[in-house]
């Protein structure tokens, strides 16, 4: 390696980034995954600015613009992860949390619905409750989701296959039946 | 996912952002902007990522590297990608960790991240990979070296290698083998405890990794608390509370004060059962 040009190093060209367009495209993904990754524990709001916050200071990392989708996807990953923590203590703290429908109730309409499902997915391993949101919440090919992830596609396949039985099983347990819909064949 | 789309629709409307708390956001996020810094370059650099890519470079520096077997290595990698050390020893990675030694004797480094490592038997080279955990010697052999949360993995492809890990545990693997070396440091087994609780390990298995990184702790440290903290609510979540208490006082006792507020009220609770 110490041989003259024995080992390739390219310098590319930075890539024109301007953080305020990437504001206005990325808000809403960002709001929307530390909402439906982060669980109904943390409070999206503040868990999309502290991802900005880490973006705006590390956006000159970024060399080519078609990475960016996947690095913003990490950084929000990290930071949800972060406010999960925060969030798993103060749960046992008294009066630090809202009350939490008995969830051995059934639902009986579509806000109850969506609490049901928030829950089970809150609950599913970090690794199932992403491929799982973001293939059938976000409706995501396998590839988009590899693309996403930094996953191989047969990985986010198999983990995929997991996520929907264990979302299964945990939905039954809570009272939830499947609502018969049919969403027109595998992704 | 058939039979639940219209409760996944459900769950999705109710998590669409509403257009204040967008405005909120991208307010906040335009606020945070700072000057660039136009004195900052990067120094991005990129390996071959491919081993066919890796056969032409090997086979260019075969025909420069004879005569220079003892030319000193030094390279950082930060995968993915791939680079041949030498014609005879062939890194493919993604990760990150550094080269040093020789040619001959080359040492991997190894960070974080997956390294496979092929070496062409009977050239003599005496190759090492070295994490926190595990340190491996291989002489001609098809090899990968895994370092994660839970520790460093090493699994054999063909040939056999030596691994010795950190705590003194030892062993030779040969093709198809794999062996894992645990972490050593009090931060390490709390890294290895966050994985096992992510992954949805056993109770028992995640209290372990916390209790191994309590006893390599130093008090008081910032581990300390943060490894209380862990299993106070793995305690809680298990439906423990007395063993819960108990590490409760044992935080409020160490000086900490990452969590104090929401330790001291669990403890409170505790203490009133």
């Amino acid at each position: 390696m110490h041989a003259p040009s024995a080992i390739t190093r390219v310098d590319l060209p930075a890539p024109s980034l301007r953080y305020a367009e990437l504001v206005d495209v990325w808000a809403v993904p960002v709001l929307r995954w530390c909402a439906r990754l982060g669980g109904p524990r943390i409070d999206p709001e503040d868990a999309a600015q502290d991802v900005f916050e880490r973006v705006v200071r590390r956006l000159d990392s970024v060399r080519d613009p078609a990475t960016l989708p996947a690095w913003l996807f990490a950084i929000t990953r990290r930071v949800v992860i972060d406010h999960r923590r925060r969030a798993w203590l103060r749960r046992w703290v008294p009066g630090s949390v809202p009350d939490v429908a008995d969830p051995r109730a059934h639902p009986t309409d579509d806000a109850d619905t969506a609490r049901v499902v928030r829950d089970v997915l809150d609950v599913l391993p970090r690794d199932l409750r992403e491929v799982l949101v973001l293939t059938d919440l976000e409706e995501r090919t396998a590839d988009e989701v590899a693309a996403l992830t930094g996953l191989p596609v047969g990985t986010v396949k198999s983990r995929l296959r997991r996520a929907r039985a264990r979302f299964e099983a945990l939905a039954r347990r809570r009272g939830l039946e499947p609502d018969g819909s049919d969403d027109g064949g595998p992704r | 996912m058939n039979g639940w789309h219209g409760h996944l629709r459900s769950a999705r409307r109710a998590t669409e952002p509403d257009v204040a708390a967008v405005d909120r956001v991208r307010r906040h996020a335009l606020a945070a902007e700072a000057p660039p810094d136009r004195g900052r370059r990067a120094l991005p650099w990129i390996a071959a990522a491919a081993f066919a890519g890796l056969a032409c470079v090997a086979g260019w520096l075969g025909a420069h590297w004879r005569g220079e077997p003892d030319l000193a290595l030094s390279e950082t990698l930060a995968g993915p990608g791939a680079v041949a050390v030498s014609p005879d020893v062939r890194l493919a990675f993604d990760g990150t960790g550094s080269v040093g030694g020789t040619p001959r004797a080359p040492e991997i480094h190894w960070t974080s991240g997956r390294v496979h490592v092929e070496v062409t038997p009977a050239r003599g080279i005496a190759l090492v990979v070295d994490t926190r955990e595990a340190r491996v010697e291989v002489v001609g052999t098809g090899f990968d070296v895994e370092r994660s949360a839970l520790g460093t993995e090493v699994s054999v492809a063909h040939g056999r290698v030596n691994v010795r890990c950190a705590d003194a545990s030892a062993g030779s693997l040969g093709p198809g083998e794999r062996m894992v070396c645990l972490p050593t440091t009090a931060a390490a087994w709390m890294g290895r405890a966050r994985a096992l609780a992510a992954a949805g390990a056993a109770d028992a298995d995640v209290l372990d990794a916390i209790d191994h990184g309590l006893a390599r702790c130093a008090e008081p440290s910032p581990e300390l608390g943060e490894l209380l903290v862990l299993r106070l609510g793995v305690l809680l979540d298990a439906g423990r509370p007395d063993e819960a208490r108990a590490t409760a006082e044992r935080y409020l006792a160490s000086g900490a004060t990452e969590r104090l507020a929401e330790v001291r009220a669990i403890a409170e609770q505790l203490r009133a059962r």
